[in-house]
């Protein structure tokens, strides 16, 4: 979609677009944050939808090929189980009545009992619920109405208990709010950590905030999309690269610089005791640690050494899709570096500002 | 592209329009050549080129082709590529929509993919290949598009209207039925919903008009939608001068209903 399309990529790649809607706007918890909330002075109307319309509308757009998968949301308006009850329907009239096979992600509600959670997990492809923040004393600073520990925490090891055996294609996910209170990236890096760790979640989304009028958070400045941007990055590091925690986590109390990407950052941080590294005897651990050269190109180097194809010149990076300037400093090729650390961080700070270009 | 296996991208190759009509001489020498796809990125970097511009094609036109219901019946749908994508195409819907019949059709080609639904009586799926026999695609594209499955490939004619072809094929697989078949939902009221939903979505902040069409692909996407999409509208009307291309401007673009350049 061009834009405005809430979109997510499957296991095979593919980009599909989603049908994002919650199944009613009212809600009576009050998050500081949120334009549904009871704190907000200028709410919208409230309108709920039956499951039946919302499946028939759904089915509309999904039969003229607009969209390809559901994502149902909801607000609360008072008790969690009557919303979860018509959500469950939702699943079971798409997959039983009208023999939909396709993507079907909905959050669990906080609040919501075990069972309910079970139910929504037979008709789901992925169950997601927003933690919002890293820990009790950040939550209580968007939200006096839920529980971190009873309404969160105990609800995303239930979802982590019915996906023991990957019940769900596309497993769990959450969602943190980046700004908006006081933690830093320190705390949400280690909050990510746990999750991935403890709960097995495929992915944490991360939401840069951005004020609502009328809600209690009105005056609190936004924060920059390119934080958020970082996070997402340096999550990248610890899912796809299998960086550890230390890696990449900025110092307590610290976040992520915004004009450096974490990776870079941190082999910058590490250089001395890592880099340069010999291109052609690195492993491949070591390799795709190196700025410039992605998981694809790593395994495609050693690939090439182990058929007797080294690395010779910098015309052969080329060929691999690795820019020479981009490692310049952190390999070696054949014993010879190209570029000192220090004077490569200025010219690139110099190209960044686009001084001298 | 490591784990593809390199028969896989010479047939994707094979279905670039440039390679189509003589894909002897440059495929089968890079399938004599070389075992492994590092090697063959190093060797015949072009017919990798060409294998990822067919597929993303494919993608492309399975992700943003409009379909049109006739009742709980048929689904048709045209789109124009260069490429041989129809079997693909036609594949993905006919699985998406194993109790309808899809129509699909390539404009640039002529090219029709049907897939009747598994209830269609027996007397319609044989009236469909008499139209197949009578309308043989050319054989180096029938060559291309192999036998998937149920799928039914035939040549539309110049002088026909893709709606024309699709309202026989319509009255032809259903006889019954067509008197009353038409539109399940007012188009009107459909936009209107459709709209209702993209704009509830937007987030301003957070638009990228410049990426989005990169993505999308702006010629690609005039063709797939339908001209008086007020979305594609919107983008277009965001993209800067100096990135529009040659159809921001042509008589042809403006004529239906997209924004004259400028």
């Amino acid at each position: 979609m061009p834009a405005g399309c809430c979109h997510v990529y499957t296991a095979d790649g593919r980009c599909v677009a989603l049908f994002k809607v919650l199944l009613t706007n009212g809600c009576s918890n009050d998050c500081f944050y949120c334009q549904n909330s009871s704190s907000c002075t200028r709410r919208d109307r409230h309108a709920r939808f039956t499951p039946a319309e919302l499946v028939s509308t759904f089915l509309e757009f999904y039969k003229r090929n607009y969209v390809e998968g559901l994502f149902l949301s909801s607000g609360i308006p008072g008790d969690a189980g009557t919303v979860m009850h018509d959500m469950i329907e939702v699943g079971r009239l798409l997959r039983e009545v009208h023999g939909f096979n396709g993507y079907v992600h909905m959050k669990v509600l906080p609040g919501t009992c075990l069972s309910d959670v079970r139910a929504l997990a037979t008709h789901a492809d992925r169950l997601s619920l927003n933690m919002e923040a890293p820990d009790k004393a950040f939550l209580s600073e968007f939200c006096t109405t839920k529980d971190f520990s009873s309404d969160l925490l105990t609800r995303l090891a239930w979802m982590h208990g019915v996906n023991q055996r990957q019940a769900l294609p596309a497993g769990l996910t959450t969602q943190l709010i980046i700004g908006g209170n006081e933690a830093n990236d320190h705390d949400i890096l280690r909050a990510t950590h746990l999750h991935y760790t403890k709960f097995h979640l495929k992915r944490v989304y991360y939401s840069a905030f951005a004020p609502v009028r009328g809600s209690p958070l009105e005056r609190v400045p936004a924060a920059p999309l390119m934080r958020e941007h970082r996070l997402y990055q340096a999550d990248w590091l610890l899912r796809c690269y299998g960086f550890s925690l230390d890696e990449v986590i900025p110092a307590r109390g610290e976040n992520l610089p915004l004009h450096r990407d974490p990776k870079l950052h941190a082999a910058i941080s590490m250089y001395d005791a890592r880099f340069p590294i010999e291109i052609n005897a690195a492993s491949y651990e070591e390799l795709i640690r190196v700025p410039g050269i992605g998981l694809k190109t790593a395994r495609r180097i050693v690939s090439l050494r182990g058929r007797g194809k080294p690395i010779e010149k910098e015309s052969d990076l080329r060929l691999l899709g690795v820019s020479p300037r981009k490692v310049g400093p952190f390999v070696k090729i054949n014993g010879r570096r190209h570029a000192r650390l220090d004077e490569w961080i200025a010219k690139e700070e110099c190209r960044r500002c686009g001084v001298g270009s | 592209m490591t784990t593809k296996p390199i028969q896989r991208v010479l047939s994707s190759a094979a279905r670039h329009a440039s390679l189509a009509r003589s894909p002897g001489g440059v495929l089968q020498a890079a399938a004599r050549d070389v075992q492994h796809l590092d090697d063959f990125k190093l060797v015949h970097r072009g017919v990798l080129k060409k294998a990822r511009e067919v597929q993303a094609s494919a993608y492309k036109v399975k992700a943003y082709m409009r379909l049109v219901p006739w009742q709980d019946l048929v689904l048709s749908g045209r789109y124009a590529s260069p490429h041989v994508v129809e079997a693909a195409v036609g594949i993905h819907f006919a699985r998406r929509f194993p109790a309808m019949t899809t129509i699909t059709v390539n404009v640039s080609s002529g090219t029709c993919c049907v897939s009747p639904a598994a209830s269609l009586s027996r007397e319609s799926a044989g009236y469909l290949q008499g139209w197949a026999v009578r309308r043989p695609v050319p054989a180096w594209r029938a060559r291309l598009l192999g036998h998937p499955g149920a799928c039914t490939f035939f040549q539309v004619d110049r002088c026909e209207t893709i709606e024309g072809v699709v309202g026989s094929l319509v009255a032809l697989l259903h006889p019954r039925e067509h008197a009353s078949i038409g539109f399940s939902i007012d188009k009107h009221e459909f936009m209107e919903e459709w709209m209702t939903f993209y704009d509830s979505q937007l987030v301003e902040s957070r638009t990228n008009y410049p990426y989005a069409t990169r993505m999308l692909g702006i010629a690609h996407a005039k063709d797939q939608l339908d001209p008086g999409d007020v979305v594609i509208q919107r983008v277009i009307k965001r993209i800067p001068r100096n990135q529009r291309t040659l159809l921001d401007f042509s008589p042809d673009v403006t004529s239906r209903g997209c924004p004259r350049g400028g």
